[in-house]
């Protein structure tokens, strides 16, 4: 079921492209760029669900900072299981649904995993991948693509990657390369989570974010490090997509907010 | 201080715990078993290479002679089919692209682990012996000349001169007289001089397809499967296509040789049998699962595995079913024959090493490594 509705549309998807850039159009690094174009055709597609887990997030956000809200909080300091009443109280008289922004990231799952499995399975570089990889081919496409051309600019993709920059043969930790793709990811793993997670007033909460705006980015860059480069580089191009998404997203509440204060503004009798 | 709501972070923390699972089916899916057992024998032991260890198995007894290495060693695993020399060497190759020479007697360190290049780089298919000539391929898509006595290196020959070659070098070339025969997974198959390593077909016929086993040299004719589902035969002096068998999927074992015919399998679960002289199929049986492994011919019998745990015999002129066994695990790799003994090897599954009678299909002894082994 999982390989039939997610993973075989998905890495035959990924072959596709590959076939076109590569066998059909020449271009040199054809994998790297079928990565990047997969990629982003994916966040397109999941574009309305993204949009609609910031806007819940937002305004989950902005309500922590309304006085109704406030007011529930320090009213009921002592009593958590009288606070969760009054809040989902409060929600249900300003038709918010505290849930609406988990159902686009659970909708979003299978998506991210069927990405990622596609990109790990197209990297076979072993007997027993490369068989388990035959089985999720459609019989449509040419097996004269196999094995894939794993070259991208200086990475072989299906190896962890590694810049050889000459002089560094006796640093310590960086003879073996300097490796650019696992920095890129741990940064932009970090403004992308310093971006989509709302600041924290304090609590459990912050705790829970600074956690997170921490560990994720390490951990990503660990992965990004010691794994096939194939998969840092959809790291790398899924959270810079992550963070101009963010971006627009935000500049565009912005704009919003300014006019709706001007109309505001306009509304209000003068003198 | 505010309490934030704990919904508000739902969301993040959900992406947060997709990104831990994603992380861990990475590193599961890259660290888990990468190929399958090799197997090898100098007709007293039988040699497994599989995972981390190389195991000597009596052959009478099924009883484990030594090990090697005695205790894990990090990086290094051995799926590779081990080579034997007349004069009393086993060399093993690693997926860490190191060659080791063995005293196949006690396990014991001749010379090694060489490295050949990168450590990232993988031995995958089995080293060859001929005369004083080690023949070790690598994933980095060359082939390594040395001396079998020491290690040395004699030449090497780069499959592409636009390194790393695509997909590299998987199977263990062929020697016939001075020539070596070497297939590759960039479609290509090469034909080197034994002496110097340099190519003596100047254009290496693109055989359409990746090729992930080793050539078979018989009757004037070069014989190799290809993921284009292809059998294709080759004459052996010029490299001319004399004719070409379509099969339903890839054909990625090696085909056995008997009584005029070609047998081999593929990964739709059909066995072939075509005639050597024209390519025209004799008879086909459908097996019920993926064929990868090279089948065996002997005396008049053809025996396959399959990858859903069935060992099979057959009459080799037609087809018909002698005797079939079923192990609870995946047969990946290539059976071997040792005296009237058939060696099944096992993936992910126990237990590791099975005899076989050919005759009735009698279970002679099993093999497991013990806990710890």
């Amino acid at each position: 079921m999982w390989d039939t509705l997610i993973l075989n549309p998905m890495v035959n998807a990924l072959l596709f492209i590959y076939n076109l850039l590569g066998p059909q159009l020449g271009l040199a690094g054809a994998f790297g760029f079928a990565i990047i174009l997969f990629t982003i055709l994916i966040r397109l597609i999941t574009l309305p669900l993204t949009v609609k887990q910031q806007q819940s997030t937002q305004r989950m956000q902005e309500l922590q900072q309304d006085k109704r809200f406030l007011k529930l909080q320090e009213k009921n300091k002592g009593n958590k299981q009288k606070l969760q009443e009054e809040q989902m109280k409060l929600y249900r008289e300003l038709g918010i649904n505290p849930f609406s922004g988990c159902l686009p990231t659970v909708i979003q799952f299978p998506i991210i995993f069927g990405l990622y499995g596609a990109v790990i399975r197209a990297l076979a570089h072993a007997p027993v991948q490369l068989l388990e990889f035959s089985k999720h081919i459609y019989s449509s496409i040419p097996s004269t693509l196999i094995p894939l051309d794993s070259r991208f600019l200086w990475m072989d993709l299906g190896q962890p990657e590694r810049l050889q920059v000459g002089g560094l043969s006796g640093v310590p930790f960086l003879a073996q390369g300097i490796p650019v793709l696992a920095i890129i990811v741990v940064i932009t793993t970090y403004l992308q989570t310093k971006l989509t997670t709302p600041p924290s007033p304090g609590g459990q909460g912050a705790q829970m974010t600074q956690v997170m705006n921490v560990y994720m980015p390490l951990f990503l860059g660990y992965f990004a490090y010691s794994l096939a480069s194939g998969l840092a580089l959809y790291f790398m191009v899924s959270n810079l997509l992550g963070i101009a998404q963010a971006i627009v997203l935000k500049r565009m509440r912005a704009n919003r907010t300014v006019g709706a204060k001007v109309v505001k503004e306009r509304a209000l009798p003068k003198g | 201080m505010i309490a934030k709501d704990p919904v508000s972070i739902l969301p993040t923390s959900l992406l947060f715990a997709a990104a831990l699972l994603l992380a861990g089916c990475a590193g599961a899916a890259v660290r888990g078993a990468t190929s399958w057992p090799g197997l090898a024998s100098d007709g007293d032991l039988a040699f497994v290479a599989y995972n981390q260890a190389v195991y000597a198995v009596d052959l009478e007894s099924g009883a484990l002679r030594w090990k090697y290495p005695a205790a894990p060693e990090r990086g290094r695993v051995f799926y590779a089919p081990p080579a034997v020399s007349s004069e009393g060497s086993l060399i093993v190759g690693d997926f860490f692209n190191q060659i080791t020479a063995l005293d196949p007697a006690n396990g014991s360190v001749k010379w090694g682990p060489l490295q050949l290049s990168k450590p990232t780089q993988r031995i995958i298919g089995g080293p060859t012996i001929e005369g004083e000539v080690l023949l070790v391929v690598s994933s980095d898509g060359r082939l390594y000349a040395r001396d079998v006595s020491t290690g040395e290196g004699l030449w090497e020959f780069p499959a592409a001169s636009n390194e790393p070659l695509v997909g590299g070098l998987w199977s263990g070339p062929v020697v016939s007289g001075n020539r070596i025969f070497l297939s590759a997974l960039d479609h290509n198959l090469y034909v080197l001089d034994l002496d110097t390593g340099d190519l003596i077909w100047n254009e290496p016929p693109n055989l359409g397809g990746a090729i992930a086993d080793s050539p078979v040299l018989s009757d004037g004719l070069i014989l190799v499967g290809t993921f284009s589902n292809q059998l294709r035969a080759m004459a052996a002096d010029g490299g001319s296509i004399q004719w070409s068998f379509e099969a339903h999927n890839w054909v990625w074992g090696s085909p056995a040789v008997g009584d005029g015919l070609a047998y081999f399998g593929d990964l739709s679960g059909t066995l072939h049998a075509v005639a050597l002289d024209n390519g025209a199929e004799t008879w086909s049986a459908a097996v019920g699962s993926s064929i990868s492994a090279s089948p065996v011919f002997f005396e008049g019998q053809v025996f396959t595995v399959t990858q859903n745990g069935v060992v099979s015999a057959r009459e080799a002129s037609t087809g018909s079913e002698l005797w079939q066994r079923t192990l609870e695990a995946q047969l990946l790799s290539d059976p071997l024959l040792a005296g009237d003994t058939l060696l099944v090897a096992t993936t992910a599954g126990t237990p590791l090493l099975t005899a076989f009678l050919v005759e009735s299909g009698a279970t002679r002894w099993s093999f497991t490594p013990a806990q710890g082994q």
